[in-house]
């Protein structure tokens, strides 16, 4: 094994590289609802 | 405990070592032991993310915080979804296809070697302290619980932990990781059903509610803008969220996991998984904390949780002082129980406050009697719970999930840490072009060697509580400037070597002053992390516009 800045072991061929629009619009959903729901829950119990 | 949950603590360890062991497939090349020859499905590298991050102290530190304050240290994690979305887009893509072993490879490729063996060396140091006291901290709490001396604590933790990190690699570490992950939620879950069982036969789960909700326990969101606040929604959501990409970004311990993925997208849905499941995950930690004090308010829980200086208080001029107040404890605790079971909020709020004041002075006694004057009882409320209100055999389950949760975050780390010292440091600087044989066995040496190195720093900051306070602020003074490094590295054109070194050691500069100036040092250490980013980034351009040699623009994977 060599391990010089030239030595780039860049693999271009390595598969699965899709676009993930949508998971990351839903993350962003989830933690929306996650933050409301929070803060209703400790506003309704304090 | 009794013999049946020593039998399932024994089994549990004993399975968890040997079957780590038993997946370690393929971990006779350096590829295999360090990267897995990236093969690890998405879920396995995302509970081993997850697990890394979730050590002893998450589970029984957290449920004590909450069981003290409440729900809001759950504001620290607002920034990681979007953290992982950013790390999603930027990072994973590139060090994927890039197929390096570490970031700080990367380093090397877009800037010099200078500016990879810096940032390396700042990984080394941190992570090598803080795997010692991620250690000592659940040692000392487990030492105190089970009865062990510190040095058979640490060892029962570390010995198999070396044993399945050294000898199975980063496979032996995922697979572990995965199981721990499965333990310490069914083992939360438990102890959330038994609590209720517990709450419910005095009051309603409304009530419940209500009665955590009066003493402020519920409130997870604070809006305040003050910097000198460490958990708001500020600090959670601008301050974690630099953290979180630091973290995930920039720290070998966490980069090295998704580097096992096999394909971007497998690497990209294991961050993601995070980004779901961590926030909903630390609620569960938190809500269990909160139950355990409302389950508390319905029986007698001890004056103070951590029972390690009783000896020594009843030995000493303060022994009837100390009693005295028992007895008050136990009369304010009934107090505040019927008031709770009336619903009267006034006077149960009164005696609450009257309980916490006495818990105040008995702690002041403790200090005062043993010297001790950084003594609580925080870490001491779960285990407590665990060993004296949980069922025979669920109690060996539970002490046995944060065993494997101390030994699953620090082999994860141990690993990371070998294969920094053997591909940015060994390979890269003293012992060139040796056959994969060799690296491989000069690999396992330096797992071992951290691993031994971690046990000492465990035994020996155990009793140094400041020391903990300056390795746990340690990781903030350059995990803000390590990020500012690869911002420059992979979003700026213009950004030369020299810009990057500097604007590192400048980043780092400003942290510490801003961390120990009297003006500034109230300021939480979340917003150093964005105020170490920022500096790197705007010294390191400054510098590269006026450095006369030639930007290279960031490599293209």
């Amino acid at each position: 094994m060599s391990d010089s800045p030239s030595d780039t072991r860049a693999d271009a061929g390595l598969g699965g590289d899709t676009d993930m629009t949508g998971t990351y619009v839903k993350v962003l959903l989830v933690e929306a609802a996650i933050l409301i729901a929070l803060f209703v829950f400790g506003r309704l119990f304090s | 405990m009794r013999s049946l949950d020593w039998l399932v603590v024994v089994v549990y360890l004993v399975w968890i070592v040997y079957d780590g062991l038993r997946r370690s497939k393929g971990t006779d090349k350096v590829d295999g032991y360090f990267l897995a020859n990236r093969s690890l499905p998405w879920w396995a590298v995302g509970l081993s993310v997850m697990a890394t991050q979730m050590s002893a102290v998450t589970i029984v530190g957290t449920t004590g915080q909450a069981y003290v304050t409440g729900l809001r240290f759950i504001q620290f994690y607002f920034g990681l979804p979007l953290a992982m979305i950013i790390l999603s887009l930027t990072v994973v893509p590139f060090f994927t296809r890039a197929r390096v072993y570490t970031a700080y490879e990367y380093l090397e490729r877009r800037f010099d070697v200078r500016t990879r063996s810096l940032a390396s060396f700042l990984f080394l140091m941190g992570r090598a302290f803080s795997l010692g006291v991620t250690l000592a901290a659940p040692s000392v709490v487990m030492s105190a619980i089970l009865g062990w001396t510190l040095p058979v604590t640490v060892l029962a933790i570390c010995v198999p932990m070396i044993v399945y990190t050294t000898l199975g690699g980063v496979q032996a570490v995922a697979w572990t990781d995965v199981k721990q992950m499965f333990i310490v939620v069914g083992g939360m879950a438990a102890a959330v059903v038994i609590l209720l069982y517990g709450i419910l036969h005095h009051v309603t789960f409304g009530q419940a509610l209500h009665l955590a909700g009066a003493t402020g326990r519920l409130k997870a969101i604070d809006f305040k803008l003050d910097l000198r606040e460490t958990y708001t929604f500020w600090s959670g959501m601008i301050g974690g969220l630099f953290l979180m990409l630091s973290y995930f970004g920039c720290d070998q311990s966490q980069v090295q996991r998704y580097l096992t993925a096999k394909s971007i997208d497998e690497a990209r849905q294991s961050l993601l998984m995070s980004a779901f499941v961590k926030i909903p995950l630390q609620l569960l930690i938190l809500t269990t904390g909160v139950l355990v004090f409302v389950f508390y308010l319905f029986q007698t829980p001890p004056m103070l949780f951590n029972r390690a200086y009783d000896a020594q208080v009843a030995a000493s001029p303060h022994a009837a002082e100390y009693e005295s107040l028992e007895k008050e404890f136990d009369a304010a605790v009934a107090g505040r129980r019927e008031a709770a079971v009336r619903d009267n909020r006034e006077e149960f709020l009164a005696g609450d406050a009257r309980v916490r004041s006495i818990r105040d002075r008995a702690a002041g006694i403790v200090r005062q009697a043993t010297g001790d004057e950084r003594y609580n009882d925080v870490n001491y409320v779960f285990p407590t719970f665990i060993t004296t209100e949980m069922p025979i055999g669920l109690v060996g389950l539970m002490i046995a999930a944060i065993f494997t949760a101390a030994m699953s975050a620090s082999g994860g780390e141990l690993n990371a840490l070998a294969t920094a010292t053997i591909i940015d440091f060994y390979r890269r600087h003293f012992v060139k072009g040796a056959t994969d044989t060799h690296y491989l066995l000069v690999s396992k040496l330096a797992t071992m060697f951290w691993g031994l190195f971690a046990c000492v720093v465990a035994m020996y900051s155990a009793n140094q509580g400041s020391l903990i306070e300056v390795v746990n602020r340690y990781g903030s003074f350059f995990y803000g400037s390590l990020l500012g490094v690869f911002i420059l590295a992979i979003l700026t054109k213009r950004a030369t070597a020299r810009g990057a070194f500097w604007g590192l050691l400048a980043g780092m500069a400003v942290v510490l002053i801003v961390a120990f100036a009297p003006g500034t040092r109230d300021i939480a250490f979340l917003w150093h992390n964005l105020i170490g980013a920022f500096v790197v980034v705007i010294v390191g351009m400054t510098i590269s516009r006026f450095d006369p040699r030639r930007a290279g623009a960031p490599a293209q994977y």
